[in-house]
């Protein structure tokens, strides 16, 4: 047992309204730079929709993330037959087009404009080459666009439907959608740290968080192209790829990540999970739909006492272990069953996980009578707007069951606060309806409290990183402190 | 007849006295929502701590510098004073006949200046003007006021109530908040001089608030820009849109008698038929082509097709909470949908 700690996180997507908050945030933190323009290290989706880049869970095209011939794991992106031939030009990587073309305004023009009997306008203009452009794309471009014939019928999830469910899905008395925020998810097996030529990426062995470094990246993109979630980007002006870096100099002064601390819906959590690195190459090859399961077996019980001797062998900080025994996302992941890892197909096993959204409750209508009954406990999960097949694709690996039981025990979870706060619903039925869906009193309590209670201080456990003593191990502390706190000293430059 | 009230200029002072704050409050007092407070040693206290003018003999408190204005709105607010909140609560326990004074015992210490701000932020305290209560760290949540201190809302029955008995209501059928039908296309009487040109729907045109701004305000940085679609597009349903051969982000030519918008079109099938949507409001100074159908002249933004209606059952007054006060009760102008015509723009013109 190989123990180590990874920084994981969970999104609650029934509490996501889509407001952009996060990827503000994180832009106007990091990527508000030459070279950056066009890098959304947190965007938001409207799904089903077509995400940005455009349809990046399209691996026929895109080829990011591992295959698998069952027994070997390779990447889709790279290898021996494919790196030659493309060398100069990775036929499966985005290009602009796939993006967007990064636009502004001509603002100077209200105030420059000559004389005139009309007023001047500001006309759209390319942020790239400066001249004016006809604006076709953008980082949100389908924003609750659910049901459009563009861009929700070529969501690559909805593959998982037959015809019939695609057409019910965009019919407008069905019509559903619901918002994705989407970040790096720190994978366990990152396929971008596996491609890079240059070895510039790396995964931090105290937090698990996967970083670029800017002084060896030698602009091979091999990680834009690997990356399943296409979540490593090209900056243009440096000549370096850049990623989402879970904020770790916030992380390590105690702080969440900028995109937790703004979220408004408070539907992110973040904690670390002890795993067991050991189990990886066992798991890597099983098929898609064992995927979630295996995944989960991977995180071990903080409390387990086996777990925890082998956790100290390995070096791990009493404070790391006691953080994870708090974590949040071990209570979603682990001990609830309802927070599932996004395409783990792609087997990176990313460690960000969804609570899949319930979505509304729709009632029935027959003969002009509304009727909400609740008697068929979970007929409604069965019938709601969005097939189980399609958050199957989504989150389950092909495996509807795990999305089926995370849905079903929310589901409990309403039924037991509605009998206890509406009182409409008997302490039977609720009873029941935990029964069914592996819950218990204490559990769908629990579930209650973190989703909809939760302070900061319980969404966000932040480990103690044990920066003093790593600087201890490397050179004095006061020699340390005198040498840092003043930005990059040597930009990264290209060939640098 | 209406009340008339001689209002006398004094210009040579008009300046003086806007960056000055006069002594009417510290004579009547200040108060909102039905709560009324003293203040006069807390501002006489303002006029000695803080920087004051001179007219007329007379010290009255400075507003000339931004940070000034901040501080004398902090010092007389009950939310950032708590004193004031204290008396405050004191003057409704005599109109309520229940103690209250006791939401604000904890806070009348409690004094929030402008730098105090600028330290980090700071919770409001209770107030009654806000019927909310937030003692001890509590989130606010609208009504706790009334329902835990048993504090009648302040409506004809004291009681919150859904149905509205005045004759007017009842007369418009508006005295319980149930659907009624928008009025006809006709009635509204916007497309009486337009023609159609070219292949055009008549559609309701609707101008709901925006997910990306508060009204204009945000909407036209480059943040919002670029995660919108770089304009107020035209939202409107895919088998309209098919029947004028119009395609996602097309661009299209809206108008009626009031005005035109030239705008982008989003398709979806969430826009039910015989729908379209603006939301308010664009900025006429990005992104705004010029219109064809009105000799190239630049075109408008959302209200330049709808036009004010007054509602005629919100000017009932005098009866409970039908009372006018500015900007709380009193005719709204309800220019928030009418019919337009939209085509397929024939051609684009910066």
């Amino acid at each position: 047992m190989d123990v180590r700690s990874q920084v994981s996180m969970v999104f609650h997507l029934d509490k996501c309204i889509g407001c952009h908050t996060c990827s503000v945030a994180c832009k106007n933190v990091w990527t508000d730079r030459e070279g950056t323009e066009y890098m959304w290290w947190n965007n938001v989706e409207t799904k089903p929709g077509t995400g940005y880049p455009t349809k990046w869970e399209d691996q026929e095209s895109y080829r990011g993330g591992w295959k698998t011939d069952g027994k070997k794991l390779s990447l889709r992106s790279t290898g021996k037959a494919r790196i030659i031939p493309n060398i100069f030009h990775n036929t499966s990587m985005p290009s602009m087009d796939d993006y967007y073309e990064p636009w502004t305004y001509d603002f100077k023009e209200l105030f420059n404009a000559p004389e005139g009997d009309d007023q001047p306008v500001a006309v759209p203009i390319s942020k790239i080459t400066g001249e004016q452009i006809d604006v076709e794309a953008g980082p949100n471009w389908d924003d609750d666009l659910g049901g459009s014939q563009i861009y929700a019928r070529n969501d690559p999830n909805m593959e998982a439907l037959t015809p019939n469910q695609r057409l019910q899905m965009m019919s407008i008395e069905r019509l559903v959608f619901f918002y994705l925020p989407r970040i790096c998810h720190h994978c366990l097996n990152p396929a971008c740290v596996a491609s890079c030529p240059s070895g510039a990426l790396y995964k931090r062995g105290e937090d698990g968080i996967v970083l670029i470094n800017q002084q060896v990246c030698r602009a091979w993109r091999a990680c834009v192209a690997a990356c399943p979630y296409k979540k490593t980007y090209y900056n243009w002006s440096t000549g370096k790829s850049e990623k989402c870096i879970l904020c770790f100099p916030r992380l390590e002064t105690g702080q969440a990540p900028a995109c937790f601390h703004s979220c408004v819906g408070r539907i992110r959590y973040i904690g670390n999970v002890l795993y067991d690195a050991d189990m990886l190459p066992e798991i890597a090859n099983l098929p898609d739909d064992e995927l979630v399961d295996a995944q989960r077996r991977m995180i071990l019980d903080p409390f387990d006492e086996h777990v925890l001797e082998a956790a100290r062998k390995n070096g791990i900080h009493e404070g790391i272990i006691e953080s994870a025994q708090r974590s949040p996302v071990y209570a979603f992941v682990k001990e609830f069953g309802i927070a599932l890892p996004p395409h783990i197909e792609y087997r990176t096993f990313p460690m960000l996980f969804y609570v899949p959204p319930l979505l509304p409750v729709m009632s029935s209508k027959e003969n002009d009578v509304i009727d909400n009954d609740i008697d068929d406990l979970f007929a409604d999960i069965e019938k709601a707007r969005a097939p189980i097949q399609y958050f199957g694709s989504l989150f389950g690996g092909g495996n509807d069951g795990v999305v089926r039981y995370a849905l079903r025990k929310q589901w409990a979870v309403r039924l037991v606060r509605r009998h206890l706060t509406v009182g409409d619903v008997t302490k039977e039925t609720a009873e029941r309806a935990l029964a069914q869906a592996d819950c218990t009193w204490e559990q769908a309590d629990r579930i209650y409290r973190l989703t909809t209670l939760a302070n900061m201080d319980e969404r966000c456990i932040i480990p103690p990183f044990q920066r003093e003593m790593a600087i201890e191990m490397m050179e004095d502390p006061h020699t340390h402190r005198s040498s840092v706190g003043f930005g990059f000293r040597n930009a990264p430059a290209r060939g640098n | 007849m209406p009340k008339f009230a001689v209002v006398e200029r004094d210009y040579k002072n008009v300046y003086e006295k806007y960056i000055s704050y006069g002594h009417l409050p510290r004579k009547n007092g200040l108060g909102a929502h039905g709560t009324h407070y003293d203040i006069t040693d807390v501002h006489d206290e303002l006029v000695r701590t803080n920087p004051s003018r001179t007219i007329d003999g007379a010290e009255h408190l400075s507003l000339e510098r931004a940070r000034d204005v901040a501080n004398v709105i902090l010092v007389l607010a009950t939310v950032t004073n708590g004193e004031l909140a204290w008396r405050s609560y004191k003057d409704m326990e005599e109109k309520v006949g229940l103690p209250l004074a006791d939401l604000a015992d904890g806070n009348r210490n409690v004094r929030v200046q402008f730098a105090d701000l600028q330290a980090q932020p700071r919770r409001l305290l209770n107030s009654p003007m806000w019927s909310g209560l937030t003692n001890s760290g509590r989130a606010y949540a609208p009504f706790t006021y009334n329902r835990e201190r048993m504090v009648p809302w302040r409506t004809l029955t004291g009681r919150q109530h859904l149905y509205l008995d005045h004759p007017l209501y009842l007369e418009f059928g508006e005295h319980v908040p149930t659907y009624k039908p928008g009025p006809p296309p006709a009635e509204f009487a916007d497309l009486r001089f337009s023609e159609k040109v070219g292949p055009t729907l008549e559609l309701n045109y609707l101008t709901p608030h925006g997910k990306w701004h508060i009204h204009s305000t945000y909407g036209e940085n480059e943040r919002m820009t670029t995660l919108g679609r770089g304009c107020d597009p035209l939202w409107m349903n895919e088998t309209d849109a098919e029947s004028l051969d119009i395609v996602d982000n097309d661009w299209v030519e809206v108008h009626n008698d009031n005005g035109v918008v030239v705008t982008r079109a989003v398709v979806s099938a969430r826009i039910p038929r015989g729908i379209c949507i603006q939301y308010h409001s664009p900025e006429r100074t990005y992104s705004i082509p010029k219109s064809p159908l009105r000799g190239h002249k630049r075109a408008g933004g959302h209200n330049s097709m709808t036009r004010t209606r007054l509602k005629v059952n919100l000017m009932a007054g005098g009866y409970g909470q039908f009372t006018f006060h500015f900007n709380y009760w009193g005719p709204t102008g309800c220019n928030r949908d009418t019919q337009i015509y939209v085509r397929k723009l024939p051609e684009l013109v910066w």
